[in-house]
């Protein structure tokens, strides 16, 4: 149910390729980074695999079905995506834009039915959003904002999470809130989550699995503490990059090559 | 979950526009050169649904029945259509300004209309499928304007309305045209275009009726698909909404609405823009309290306006459109200056 994974996906952006030739399976109930430096095609590849940009060649399957000749209700209701910076309706308030998420689950024309209104409130309640239900959503911090973005996102109950940096513009508390937030998720629903994220030691710390994108082609694929320690990533980078173990986690420090 | 104080206001809000609704109403069917008593038109109503005994002549019966109530219907339809189809365009186009005026829409259901009129109408009165033409020019006139303002990289709030804008000026200019140029249909032409319901009658009710219940029926059903679109047409399509065919539908049932409207009311301004404004100002931004709202809060408007238009310098009459505006511009000035709100 929660198997993605992408064949010879090629993505044009202009007459670029921003996305060259990718192969790639993502691990079914477990957390996948995608990581490499600016420009690389990162968001390009996770806008693909939800069907949110078109593809020159090669294909991107969820559960076993080709994400690109499903209709929007059925893909909504397979994989749930979430873009580097959301759009926050003005005027709407917390438990609403939370219950955007059961769009595909009532349809365009039903109002939501007890099932979804008790969804949300579940979701809510997990991300410690109740108190906040009334809320306008335009009106949140950046941390209170983007648990009501994840909510709306797990409200869509999908075994499959794709999130463009979902970290942005947080700082390190909530940075960390929203990573053990979507460990919990992997851990305790086993959904498979797949993210690109800019912070290497986050990464390094959070997800099961590294992808490292470079020129728009993958170059590195495996576990996340083999991946920090290959040559090959510093080089993507034309930095380097030590690892220190910190209490028994991955931290990545950065070094000027010179 | 409940929302307590939002539904309260929902309830007041409502109750309040329809008390204004149903007073404009009895108060149209009272004023006008013949001055009927107030309580003569509710025991007249009264004794139409059963209760008690009217005390009208049968000339003033005639006047209430045959010249002012088709007028005030006609008014709340065509009310209650440009308020609904205002709030639709600027749930779709995701911009607090769109409206069926500044899109371009009704300029291009005019030069349609006028077509209709001018080339293949009759001598008198308004050609049945004038809507069908109508509706012709408001499509192409709103693909236009999407085309030109609302999409590609620089498109924004300000690009959609310009080039709504430049398309109503040149809907505008090819109307005069042909407007000047037939010397038998020019004063018609001229009075409709005003913006007036002066020419209503039953008939007129029952060819617009039709349009006005499948068109702001298709726009108050699509509330939700509005509120899911306000997350913008990314998000929207990844919450599983089929943004394309929902933007399709929904605009093709406001600018039929708007065309309907036109092609009986002529050129009302400024509905579509201050009654969702008002509502929104009231209730909130979902669109599932905004548009059914903004439908009765329309119809209400209009009857208003309407009244007013006929009473000020009775026995003649100013044109609605005229009374429409000089309300509209300024409440158009404060959501320009508030828009910010809006716009995020």
């Amino acid at each position: 149910m929660n198997r993605v994974s992408v064949e010879h996906l090629t993505v044009l952006g202009g007459s670029q390729e921003v996305v060259r030739d990718v192969t790639v399976t993502f691990r079914p109930g477990r957390w996948t980074a995608i990581v490499g430096p600016n420009g690389a095609g990162k968001t390009s590849l996770v806008e693909s695999m939800v069907a949110l940009r078109r593809v020159a060649s090669g294909s991107v399957s969820v559960a076993g079905k080709d994400v690109h000749s499903l209709r929007e209700r059925e893909r909504a209701r397979l994989v749930a995506f979430i873009p580097q910076n959301p759009v926050v309706p003005v005027g709407m308030s917390v438990v609403d834009y939370v219950g955007l998420g059961r769009t595909a689950h009532h349809g365009i024309l039903q109002a939501m039915a007890m099932a979804d209104t008790r969804a949300v409130e579940e979701v809510m309640k997990r991300l410690n959003l109740t108190n906040l239900a009334q809320r306008d959503v335009a009106t949140l911090s950046g941390g209170e904002c983007q648990r009501a973005v994840i909510a709306r996102a797990l409200a869509q109950a999908t075994q499959i999470l794709v999130l463009d940096e979902p970290t942005t513009g947080l700082d390190v508390r909530h940075q960390f809130e929203i990573m053990q937030l979507l460990r919990r998720e992997v851990d305790e629903c086993e959904v498979t989550v797949i993210s690109t994220l800019h912070d290497l030691s986050l990464a390094g710390q959070y997800a099961d699995e590294m992808v490292v994108i470079h020129d728009a082609r993958v170059v590195l694929h495996g576990p996340t503490s083999e991946v920090l320690r290959s040559p090959v990533l510093g080089d993507c980078y034309d930095m380097d990059l030590r690892v220190v173990e910190v209490d028994g986690r991955d931290v990545v420090v950065p070094i000027q090559r010179v | 979950m409940s929302q307590p104080p939002q539904r309260r206001r929902v309830v007041v809000v409502t109750s309040l526009i329809v008390v204004v609704l149903v007073t404009a109403m009895v108060t149209g069917l009272s004023l006008g050169p013949m001055n009927i008593p107030f309580g003569d038109i509710v025991g007249n109503v009264l004794s139409h649904l059963g209760l008690g005994h009217s005390v009208v002549s049968p000339t003033q019966s005639l006047v209430i029945w045959q010249i002012r109530a088709p007028r005030i219907v006609l008014g709340s339809l065509v009310g209650a259509m440009l308020a609904t189809a205002g709030a639709t365009y600027q749930g779709v186009f995701r911009n607090p300004l769109a409206d069926p005026y500044l899109l371009g829409v009704a300029a291009g259901a005019g030069l349609g209309a006028t077509i209709a009129i001018v080339d293949l109408g009759g001598t008198t009165g308004i050609p049945t499928w004038t809507p069908w033409l109508a509706f012709a020019g408001a499509m192409l006139a709103v693909a236009t304007t999407w085309t030109i303002g609302g999409r590609g990289r620089f498109a924004s709030s300000t690009t959609l309305i310009l080039a709504g804008v430049a398309v109503a000026a040149l809907c505008t200019s090819a109307q005069t045209y042909l407007q000047q140029s037939s010397t038998v249909s020019i004063a018609r032409v001229y009075i409709w275009l005003l913006g007036s319901l002066s020419g209503a009658s039953w008939s007129s009710v029952t060819l617009l009726l039709p349009y006005v219940i499948v068109c702001a029926g298709v726009c108050v059903a699509s509330a939700r698909a509005l509120d899911v679109l306000s997350v913008g047409d990314v998000e929207a399509r990844a919450l599983g909404l089929p943004v394309t065919q929902v933007r399709f539908v929904v605009i093709v049932a406001s600018s039929f609405g708007t065309a309907a409207v036109v092609s009986v009311a002529g050129l009302i301004g400024f509905v579509g823009i201050i009654v969702p404004h008002m509502v929104r100002l009231a209730v909130g931004t979902s669109y599932r309290r905004v548009l059914p709202i903004s439908l009765l809060g329309g119809a209400a408007f209009l009857v208003v306006a309407d009244t007013v238009a006929r009473v000020v310098m009775s026995p003649s009459e100013l044109p609605l459109g005229v009374v429409t505006a000089l309300v509209g511009a300024p409440v158009f000035v404060i959501i320009l200056n508030s828009r910010r709100r809006f716009v995020s």
